[in-house]
């Protein structure tokens, strides 16, 4: 940084390239003029917020033009280097990325313009998760802030349950971190395909690439001002869209009311603040503004024109505008002159199109006719090849094999080889012959043993059948006979069951034994 | 974040209100206290009444509780029948309150509390007992109290 009561040299040397636009006017002072002291010569449009004391010193007597940063911002923007950018050979850089700055951005505050599911919003800032974790005991997720944020104030407890978030002791986990963990991919996934405003040119952009742009793309983001590669080491930061190729952190003065004023702002000065900025029109009388200048100038009734209709053969041609509204009325031309027009957007619209398909038939032509090259070197490749093949397999010159006639001469070896390959046919055919012999075969057994299987069981079902049958008839005779045995019981245990009282029952089964056999002998079956 | 967060439920508050109930701010240009006007209840002895609380949200909102006030009087077991109108809701107190509740929720609770009071949690002692004792004289007062201040 040049001493404070030396004029900033660079600044001097190149100061016409230093306007970057044909109606910014030159400025005829400069900041070696004596009459302003070098402190004040700069001034800023932003206050970056790392910005030495001493440095800012200097510019407090110009007010600056300040732009609040938009409220997504959680610090300003900061550049990733300090001090001057200087290329491998010691000059100062002119690569346009030294100028990037780090953005950094309260994902909270973005406003969203995609529509977000109610499950993909934190129940803390109810807003779309950023950055999601999930407690492991519960499972609920929160932004990972958010949860940080709670655990501060309440507690480890789950901000949606109140349940603690320490695991059990048996998982392991040593503090409160490890209870929660990222978020499943799909979730992050979702919530960063969000499509959000940017903070600053209101474009919408992608969630996740919302720092990126700023960084890189938008226009309304802020970049270091260019002097900070030089030796002037300037450390203000302008929007993209007013980058310029040097720094116009300068004090010059306007051309029109000799203010001083930052090159910087002297568009806005003279827009909005400048005292000469207004005008009267020479011509017409009417106020303007001098910035407006090229507005008025196609608004001026006095100023000459000619018909709109002049290029289709209208004669009024550099009248007063004035008078040229009452013509345009009642021009002849004007019936046609709007079909004209048409015609002539339409004609234009069809140029375009035409010169489209053009491109895209040449383009078109130009691979068909790659890819025919490219086939007439393969055939003819392929044709050469064969010729040697043949020439090789008569062991003749392979040259010689392209002039010779295109019968090829069979030799005995090629019949011999010939007469093999057939007999390998034949054998493979004869075996798959066999192969659906023994196919055939193999079903017909197999049907003749099903056939057998069938016959032998079914005079197995007939005899079990049978079996059955009798075994059930068995059975109802069987009780029948204890029917029977059992009255027979009865009689005689009302009998002798009035003479041996208790103990007759045990002697009363022995006796019943032999008459159970000799009953069923006896007695005479009832079927 | 708690910025944003408020203004979005002030934003939900004063498009889809939960019935009976109209919220704005006591001064636009802060969005940290609210000036809520409540419904008295259908079923309930303060019908016909309006009601006038003020909540407070703190800076610390939603991990701390917003505080929440009767402005107009009213009597009530679980608030306090002066000036202040403190009430006792289990929703706002600091060890049952979650940064997941939200502010329609709160609201909606104490309507409730006007439809059921809880006489156990109380804290003006004398509507308590007799809300527990006589109910209809109960009712009685609270109607003529809602005649009389909530109009």
């Amino acid at each position: 940084m040049p001493p404070p009561n030396s004029p900033v040299q660079p600044n001097d040397v190149s100061a016409p390239a230093l306007i970057p636009d044909s109606s910014l006017p030159t400025p005829h002072f400069r900041e070696d003029d004596e009459d302003i002291e070098d402190d004040a010569i700069r001034t800023i449009n932003y206050h970056p917020f790392d910005v030495k004391e001493e440095f800012d010193e200097r510019f407090d007597q110009i007010k600056p033009f300040v732009r609040p940063l938009p409220s997504a911002y959680i610090e300003a923007p900061q550049a990733r280097f300090h001090g001057p950018i200087l290329d491998t050979d010691g000059q100062p850089s002119q690569n346009i990325d030294t100028l990037r700055l780090v953005h950094k951005i309260d994902f909270s505050a973005l406003d969203y313009l995609s529509h977000v599911d109610q499950n993909l919003m934190c129940s803390i800032c109810r807003m779309a998760f950023y950055k999601p974790v999930m407690a492991r005991r519960c499972l609920h997720l929160f932004c990972r802030s958010c949860l940080d944020q709670a655990i501060k104030h309440n507690g480890a407890v789950c901000p949606i349950d109140r349940r603690s978030l320490e695991l059990p002791p048996d998982v392991s986990s040593e503090n409160v971190a490890g209870s929660f963990v990222k978020a499943p991919h799909a979730i992050r996934n979702q919530v960063d395909a969000l499509i959000v405003q940017c903070p600053a040119c209101l474009d919408q952009v992608v969630r996740s690439e919302v720092e990126s742009h700023l960084a890189n793309e938008c226009p309304e983001a802020l970049m270091s001002c260019p002097g900070k590669n030089n030796v002037e080491n300037c450390q203000y930061q302008i929007l993209r869209k007013d980058l310029t190729a040097r720094c116009l952190h300068y004090i010059g003065r306007c051309d029109d009311c000799g203010e001083k004023v930052l090159m910087i702002d002297m568009r806005l000065h003279k827009r909005y603040d400048c005292k000469e900025r207004m005008t009267s029109c020479a011509l017409c009388g009417t106020e303007y503004n001098k910035f407006d200048a090229q507005d008025h100038h196609d608004e001026c009734p006095e100023i000459e024109a000619s018909c709109k209709w002049v290029d289709f053969g209208c004669t009024h041609r550099m009248v007063k505008r004035s008078s040229l509204q009452s013509h345009e009325d009642n021009c002849n031309f004007r019936f046609i002159g709007n079909q004209i027009e048409m015609l002539t957007t339409q004609m234009s619209h069809l140029k375009v199109q035409l010169k489209d398909r053009q491109r895209i038939s040449d383009s078109r032509i130009g691979v068909l006719e790659s890819t025919t090259r490219e086939t007439e070197k393969n055939v003819r490749r392929f044709t050469r090849a064969q010729n040697e093949d043949y020439a090789t397999l008569m062991g003749r010159n392979p040259l010689s094999g392209l002039s010779e006639d295109v019968d090829p001469v069979v030799t005995t070896s090629d019949y011999h080889i010939m007469s093999l390959l057939e007999r390998q046919t034949n054998r493979i055919d004869r075996m798959e012959a066999n192969i659906h012999e023994i196919e055939a075969s193999v079903r017909a057994s197999e049907a003749r043993s099903t056939t057998t299987i069938f016959n032998e069981i079914i005079p197995i079902k007939n005899e079990v059948m049978e079996l059955r049958s009798s075994q059930q008839t068995n059975a109802m005779h069987t009780r029948w006979l204890m029917q029977l045995r059992l009255a027979e019981n009865r009689r005689r245990g009302t009998t002798v069951g009035s003479n041996a009282g208790g103990g007759g029952e045990s002697n009363n089964s022995s006796p019943i034994v032999p008459h159970r056999s000799s009953d069923s002998l006896h007695q005479p079956p009832r079927l | 974040m708690t910025q944003k967060r408020i203004s979005k439920e002030l934003q939900e508050c004063l498009t889809t209100p939960p019935a009976g109930i109209k919220v704005n701010l006591v001064d636009e240009g802060n969005i940290h206290n609210w000036n809520i006007v409540m419904d008295g209840p259908a079923d309930s002895p303060y019908v016909g009444g309006k009601f006038q609380l003020l909540l407070v949200l703190p800076t610390e909102y939603p991990f701390k509780p917003p505080k929440i006030n009767f402005k107009t009087r009213i009597y009530h077991p679980n608030v306090t029948f002066d000036e202040h109108g403190s009430m006792c809701i289990g929703i706002l107190k600091s060890d049952s309150w979650k940064p997941s509740s939200r502010i329609p929720n709160v609201l909606t609770a104490i309507q409730q509390l006007l439809l059921e009071p809880v006489p156990d949690d109380a804290v003006e002692q004398g509507a308590a007992q007799k809300f527990k004792e006589d109910r209809k004289a109960f009712d009685k007062e609270a109607r003529d109290m809602t005649k009389k201040y909530a109009k």
